[in-house]
């Protein structure tokens, strides 16, 4: 346990200490307060709107920060071969996975943390009210990037980072349809067809779970037992994307 | 006493997709030798001989494709975190984490060994003073130097007090007074009872240090063995002073000759060195010394490098 701490720690300096996190981050700063001015707002729905806005913005860059990161974290290490001196020490490759993954974790925990206190202060600026809901819609959020990272991770244990990020892109956008293919699966024309889609469809982590935006922006009630297997799901998926990818690991020569 | 490294018949092959098929490669085939306590091992090769190759397979950063190897009694396949917390590792062209300073990474490495706190503080800034790299200690790793760079990856080898160190060409990319520091940190360590085991391409500097020296070419080891052992039957020739003759003498298998009033005789056959000394001594001169000229390690290995090629072609 003690080694995971020291990489997750050592991987959430290293994203610190890079410059494209503050980018980002300054970025989002800059992008809720700013869009008050700039997006056309209906009379009455201001705050609905920023809701809306705020945690679309939350998504986009705290997916970036997930897959662009993610891909590059287990590539830099064999790339730069910096990988030889820990394999060397008393770590296991999948305590270096996990330390990676927990590290970044980190770095996505407080730079949602920030954006959505930024978010907050919007909304209270506009008039607004902050609610549990609010805090649902956050947590689903960064229940996607608990299972885009170790998606991300789990790639690029096996492709370069463009593909990876390209692969876990395309699992998030797909996870957040999973439903959906579940209904076209249902419509597809034979028995085979069906089954395979229907397979594709489990497989992909469903995202949709994670979604409570339409409650928050609409005061909607959510069941906390809707919450709790939510998180139960991405955690376990996360578990199984670092299990797949530790084994990949563990197979690979580090040339 | 058990040796600290065995290897037996370890061979590793890469396969690579070239011109639309799979082409195996094999870059170590069937090697054996042992490491024993207390010595300094010198692996020496030419370049693409298989020695990091070698060192890789026994950091288990790579898988061995046959064979086995022990370090410390464990078998290398299974990664024993018991075995690795009794190993120093200094990779080739070490190249670290360049957004951390050089202090900064060595209690990282102690943090992976369970050392934190005060005691990682105090052991690392030992280190750094071993390794004259106290005034860098709060230098960004990517602005350090490649001879600082080496330093900092000896010192992060020594992190855990390691019984057996690995180091992968430890003096290269050091000036010439960095390589006599290291050389003589790497006798200190023997005195204190470590084990080295280290590749190099530097003959001069392995042949100043090593107990046994290991020779691979072409991923094969070509000889194993202590120095004088390995050049035993490379005297190229003797030399004899002697003193008080007059006049030349005719010297079977050599020649002599008169420099300020000693006889320098030069025997190219070592046999006849006992008839001479004692057509030397029939004429009243007085033997001042007698050296075998033997070949350094350099032109030995040259010289066996080119029986091999030439017997390969």
């Amino acid at each position: 346990m003690k080694r995971i701490l020291a990489i997750a720690l050592n991987t959430f300096k290293e994203t610190v200490r890079d410059r494209i996190l503050y980018g980002l981050i300054i970025f989002v700063l800059l992008v809720l307060p700013g869009s008050r001015l700039v997006i056309p707002l209906a009379v009455g729905q201001e705050v609905k709107i920023m809701k809306d806005f705020g945690f679309a913005a939350i998504t986009l860059f705290g997916l970036l920060i997930s897959v662009v990161v993610g891909t590059t974290l287990v590539f830099k290490e064999l790339d730069k071969r910096t990988i030889y001196v820990l394999v060397a020490k008393p770590v296991r490759r999948w305590e270096l996975l996990l330390g990676k993954y927990f590290g970044l974790m980190c770095t996505l925990t407080v730079s949602v943390l920030i954006m959505s206190a930024t978010l907050a202060v919007t909304i209270l600026m506009m008039g607004g009210n902050l609610d549990g809901l609010l805090g649902y819609a956050v947590l689903g959020i960064y229940m996607q990037f608990v299972v885009i990272t170790s998606v991300a991770i789990f790639f690029s244990t096996l492709a370069s980072p463009a593909l990876s990020a390209a692969f876990a892109f395309c699992l998030f956008i797909a996870g957040t349809a999973a439903d959906q293919l579940r209904l076209f699966a249902e419509r597809m024309p034979g028995s085979f067809l069906k089954m395979a889609v229907n397979a594709v469809s489990y497989l992909i982590p469903n995202l949709q779970n994670c979604n409570f935006r339409t409650e928050a922006v609409y005061g909607l009630a959510v069941p906390f037992s809707k919450v709790g297997l939510m998180m139960m799901y991405c955690l376990l998926y996360a578990l199984a994307m670092l299990i797949m990818g530790s084994l990949v690991l563990e197979r690979k020569d580090l040339k | 006493m058990e040796n600290i490294l065995e290897i037996d018949k370890l061979s590793k092959s890469f396969t690579d997709w070239e011109h639309f098929t799979w082409r195996s490669k094999t870059i170590l085939d069937d090697i054996s030798f042992e490491v024993r306590p207390g010595e300094i091992f010198g692996f020496l090769g030419p370049n693409g001989a298989g020695k990091t190759t070698t060192i890789k397979t026994l950091m288990g950063i790579i898988k061995p494709s046959s064979g086995t190897a022990r370090i410390l009694g464990h078998d290398i396949r299974e990664r024993s975190n018991r075995m690795k917390e009794r190993i120093g590792f200094l990779p080739e062209n070490p190249y670290f984490y360049d957004y951390l300073t050089v202090r900064e990474f060595l209690m990282f490495c102690a943090a992976l060994f369970g050392i934190n706190g005060r005691r990682a503080g105090h052991q690392a800034d030992q280190l750094l003073e071993l390794v004259g790299m106290t005034k860098a200690a709060k230098l960004p790793l990517r602005k350090c130097s490649k001879g600082m760079l080496q330093r900092t990856g000896i010192a992060q080898s020594l992190i855990n007090d390691p019984e057996f160190l690995v180091w992968d060409e430890p003096v290269s990319g050091l000036d010439p007074i960095g390589r006599k520091e290291i050389k003589d940190l790497m006798l200190e360590l023997k005195r204190q009872g470590k084990t080295i085991f280290f590749s190099s391409h530097i003959l001069p500097d392995a042949e100043s240090l090593c107990d046994r020296v290991g020779i691979i070419v072409n991923g094969r080891i070509h000889r194993v063995g202590a120095l004088p052992e390995l050049l035993k039957d490379s005297v190229n020739w003797v030399e004899i002073v002697a003193e008080n003759i007059s006049g030349k003498i005719e010297v079977e298998g050599g020649k002599s000759e008169e420099v300020s009033g000693q006889t320098i005789v030069r025997l190219n056959d070592a046999s006849k060195v006992d008839q001479t000394l004692k057509t030397l001594m029939s004429k009243g001169g007085t033997i001042v010394s007698v050296t075998p000229q033997r070949e350094n390690l350099e032109s030995y290995f040259a010289r066996q490098i080119k029986t091999l090629k030439e017997n390969q072609a």
